[in-house]
């Protein structure tokens, strides 16, 4: 049985330090410096966007200013979401424990399985899955992302369990393409909370995740802390990165190893 | 001639900046909420871009050629790709 550790520090009022610890774990695993990382975390308010979005196309930013919502950038691709403490994510980062080799589907593939069994223990009804999404009796209840490299993998997600969907809904500008494809004329059509779905609140979520994952890859969970290097290595994207509006609400793709 | 065009792929929204001129684009910039690793790959595709024709094989041959680093792009096609890109030629004009 392989040991993951995990880590439940996280920075709610500082959503670009939370990126910064996800990218340095992800960095650290890479080198064979760190373990296999289970890291549950959240963010007070945050629109966080993947690294291929502009922060003007995708998000309502004067109503993300006077509304004090944070906007930050992940360094994995994929869609705008909105983070408040109603939101719980996760992150797995390890080596390639599970046979997964450098298949970007086949990471998402494997790592949803555990999301989806996850999800059903905690009784969250109607779940179906695409490729990076699940949904609960046909809302979106659940988003990732995910990237890898040569001794890495990282798969990343939010799950809505009691979010403000008003205020999601009014900071992230879903383009008509999207929602039409949907057939649905706006995103708060689109989404819903864990909560109102099956009645279970954050902590039940992360412990059926816990459990949901651990006996799905035969993994045990042991409460760890990050490493000197991952601090270290966090605080440097911070400082370069993660606070940096040239990434955060530009396009410029910015390296610090 | 400046022009953004976006494209919805059947997993990611792609949008395409781009200067044309004399049916060649310049200044390629390609955003979304697609997935693509590695992740700086993008700066390569933008730099295959970079000159050329808004032709279909010429766009055809961009993207092959960016495709043979061994790039993913989950649920986005080569097809996708040229598509999004092509869609320059219908996009919405502004003049400098």
């Amino acid at each position: 049985m392989v040991n993951v550790r995990l880590i439940e520090q996280d920075y709610p009022d500082d959503p670009y330090m939370n990126m910064a610890v996800d990218e340095a774990i992800f960095q650290e695993v890479s080198k064979g410096k760190s373990q296999p990382t289970m890291r549950f975390y959240r963010n007070r308010s945050a629109a966080v966007l993947g690294c291929f979005q502009l922060a003007d196309e995708e998000l309502d930013l004067e109503y993300a200013k006077a509304n004090n919502i944070k906007v930050v950038k992940r360094f994995t691709g994929g869609g705008a979401v909105y983070h408040d403490m109603g939101a719980l994510n996760y992150s797995i980062i390890s080596p390639d424990l599970f046979g997964i080799g450098m298949n970007v589907e086949r990471l998402f593939s494997g790592m949803m399985n555990g999301a989806v069994r996850s999800l059903a223990l905690a009784s969250v009804p109607e779940i179906k899955n695409s490729m990076n999404d699940i949904t609960s009796n046909g809302k979106k209840v659940f988003g990732a992302a995910a990237t890898l490299k040569k001794g890495a993998l990282m798969f990343h997600a939010t799950m809505l369990i009691q979010t403000d969907l008003n205020i999601l809904s009014s900071v992230l500008k879903v383009p008509g393409e999207k929602l039409k494809d949907k057939g649905i004329k706006s995103i708060r059509e689109r989404v819903a909370n864990i909560k109102e779905l099956c009645g279970k609140d954050s902590q039940k979520i992360h412990d059926s995740l816990l459990i949901g994952y651990s006996t799905f890859y035969g993994f045990k969970t042991v409460p760890g802390k990050l490493t000197e290097d991952e601090e270290s290595l966090a605080k440097r994207l911070y400082e370069g990165k993660y606070s940096k509006q040239e990434w955060n609400m530009g396009s410029e793709l910015i390296h610090i190893e | 001639m400046h022009v953004n065009t976006i494209y919805k792929a059947p997993k990611g929204i792609i949008r395409i900046s781009a200067e044309v001129n004399d049916n060649k684009m310049s200044n390629v910039r390609i955003t979304g909420d697609f997935f693509m690793v590695p992740e700086d790959s993008i700066l390569t595709l933008e730099k295959y871009l970079e000159g050329t024709k808004l032709e279909y094989t010429s766009v055809s041959d961009a993207v092959n050629k960016f495709y043979l680093s061994g790039v993913m792009t989950p649920m986005v096609t080569k097809l996708d790709l040229v598509t999004a890109i092509m869609g320059v030629v219908v996009g919405e004009r502004k003049t400098n």
